[in-house]
């Protein structure tokens, strides 16, 4: 027998493609020339079967081992499923009680394991699909299904198939079957065990299943009725734009909605002054750049040779700057001066006439650019010359009293 | 931890805040599970003639005025106002999101509303598709602000941009493009049960009946 599973496991892991292919397309394949040693040993093991229009179908008693290992429909809601491994027990339980007369205790073993297999494999089976479908309800209340609609039918279709399985093991309880069982102590036993004392549990379960069901089933219906609503609504502002709503405001008492207080936008200040806050303003103040932006540099002109940045002109220093420059440092440090006299013993340092000289600090002081410290007096000189009184020097001296102070 | 909560709700009511089941689910649990904590709120907020109520689904909690007296009748009419003028592009957008909402099948408060299958769902449906241009269109007319634009992804987001502004959106994923109602959506639902009726709006199909529990 093991080597009989070994074998099968083996043909169907070679046929592993031909069988997802099977499994994809429930209404049959028509495999290439290539693929025909392969359909040959599905067909062999039976994993496969050749339809009436040719195509090569999978096995249902496969394809529901798949659907389960997938999770993708369930075996659950298939009575039909179960009621094949009811008729099964009971046809076993018959070969059972037909076996005893022989005294083949061979044969008489045989047939109690095959009522124990179906046994087993109906409540095993059973309580596994259950659970994954309890599980999968209680993840997924909405259902399979894009639409409320299609959610709401597919739940009305599973809450039926379990209220059919209900009945279906209510069925496996039947008077008849329950006095064919009593015939023979082994079977009794046997039945007791794997059996009846199983079916009460499946039964509760199955209630427990079909509770959630229709919990769901109650919410989706619930949701269908408020999305009508919804769609109402719209439908009817949609197609009357002169709809004007009530006049909730001016209600002796306008309804609770009506009322919500909209807020006040909140603004509250830092302490500086705050323990709290004084550490962590003064870490902010210190993040603070106080930095000069950049200045625009001036654009340039597109210029293929583009000769680069100007250079930054240097204004020179005019002589005469220079020179009153170093005539107030004199007269700072001596405490007077004349210009003329001055210019006098200075003419390197400005080597133009001295009407130049003389007229470019009138011309300073006419205009109040003349640039000397405060406490430097200035007392412009003149004398008569001919019919005019012309300026001939300009006398500066340092006022002692404000620079004492 | 309490001291800090009640701060945080005082403030967030002050502020005209809602309080959600889903959308704000620390300060929800701490009101439902404490209610000399509400007593206090409401002792806050009575100084300035407020208090906080629930939403008829019970999932919200929100502030309003306590009394009606001038002031408070003044600040309703600017709230009603404000809001009848923009009740039908809520209804509108609303429309749109149904069977797009995880969830919930209509949009409540803490409903996530995931952009990618809103576009795909109106793209599946030339009806939905018409009310999504007319949504952007009216929206557009209604203010200042960029255009919906002319593709149905341009248009999705200008509408949900729009609720966003309004309060009903907040966004939680922005990798995903997932958005949470707010409480703010519950009470709009109040306001469309009010609304429903003070007028009478034909019902064309009939809710189903129940299935008896086993």
């Amino acid at each position: 027998m093991e080597d009989h599973i070994r074998q099968l496991t083996n043909a169907l892991q070679t046929c592993h493609l031909q069988l997802a292919q099977l499994y994809a397309n429930p209404q049959g394949v028509h495999f290439a020339a290539e693929d025909e040693r392969y359909v040959t040993r599905l067909l062999r093991v039976r994993a496969a079967r050749t339809a009436h229009d040719g195509s090569i179908r999978l096995d249902s008693t496969l394809r529901r081992f798949f659907d389960r290992s997938t999770n993708r429909r369930g075996v659950f809601g298939q009575s039909t499923h179960y009621q094949v491994i009811l008729d099964n027990l009971e046809t076993a339980v018959e070969a059972y009680l037909e076996s005893l007369p022989f005294a083949n205790h061979v044969l008489i073993q045989e047939k109690l394991n095959n009522v124990f297999e179906q046994c087993d494999d109906f409540a095993d089976g059973m309580r596994t699909d259950i659970e994954d479908f309890r599980a999968f309800v209680q993840t997924n209340p909405g259902f399979s299904g894009s639409t409320l609609e299609e959610k709401i039918r597919y739940n009305e279709n599973r809450l039926r198939r379990a209220l059919e399985l209900v009945k279906n093991v209510d069925m496996a309880r039947s008077q008849d079957f329950i006095e064919r069982a009593q015939q023979a102590d082994d079977l009794r036993q046997m039945l007791d065990k794997e059996f009846f004392s199983r079916l009460d549990d499946i039964q509760q379960r199955l209630r427990e299943v079909a509770h959630d069901l229709s919990q769901n089933l109650f919410e989706l219906q619930l949701a269908n009725a408020e999305a009508i609503r919804l769609i109402n609504l719209d439908n009817h502002l949609a197609k009357d734009p002169e709809i004007v709503t009530p006049a909730w405001e001016t209600m002796d008492d306008p309804p609770q909605w009506a009322r919500v207080f909209q807020g006040i936008k909140l603004t509250a200040y830092p302490n500086p002054d705050s323990d709290v806050y004084g550490e962590s303003l003064g870490a902010l103040i210190t993040q603070i750049k106080d930095e000069l932006p950049d200045l625009p540099k001036p654009r340039r002109g597109n210029e293929v040779n583009d000769p680069g940045e100007p250079e930054e002109k240097v204004m020179k220093e005019s002589l005469y700057s220079a020179a009153f420059f170093q005539f107030i440092q004199d007269v700072l440090e001596s405490g007077q001066g004349l210009a003329m006299a001055w210019l006098a013993d200075h003419r390197a340092a400005f080597p133009f006439p001295d009407d130049v000289w003389l007229q470019m600090i009138s011309n300073d002081l006419a205009n109040r650019t003349i640039n000397v410290p405060d406490r430097v007096k200035i007392e412009p000189l003149r004398s008569e010359v001919v019919d005019e009184y012309l300026l001939t020097d300009v006398f500066f001296s340092v006022d002692t009293e404000s620079a004492n102070v | 931890m309490s001291a800090n909560l009640h701060a945080k709700l005082c403030k967030h009511f002050l502020e005209g805040g809602f309080v959600n089941v889903d959308a704000n689910p620390d300060l929800f649990e701490y009101l439902e599970s404490n209610h000399a904590c509400v007593d206090d709120i409401n002792k806050f907020l009575s100084s300035i003639g407020v208090t906080i109520i629930k939403t008829a689904n019970h999932r919200t909690w929100y502030p309003v005025w306590k009394q009606l007296n001038e002031a408070s009748r003044r600040e309703i009419e600017k709230t009603v106002a404000d809001h009848k003028k923009i009740y039908r592009h809520v209804i509108g957008f609303f429309r749109l999101t149904i069977g797009a909402i995880s969830h919930a099948s209509v949009p409540q408060g803490g409903a996530v509303l995931r952009i990618s299958t809103l576009s795909e769902l109106i793209h599946n449906d030339s009806n939905l598709i018409d009310r999504l241009k007319v949504l952007s269109a009216r929206l557009n007319s209604a203010g200042p602000g960029a255009t919906g634009g002319e593709s149905i992804q341009s248009m999705v987001n200008y509408v949900v941009r729009w609720a966003e502004r309004n309060g009903m959106l907040v966004e939680i994923n922005a990798v995903h493009g997932e958005y949470r109602f707010t409480g703010k959506v519950d009470w709009i639902n109040d306001m469309n049960s009010s609304f429903e009726e003070c007028i009478d709006v034909p019902l064309e199909v009939e809710a189903q009946e129940t299935l008896p529990l086993l």
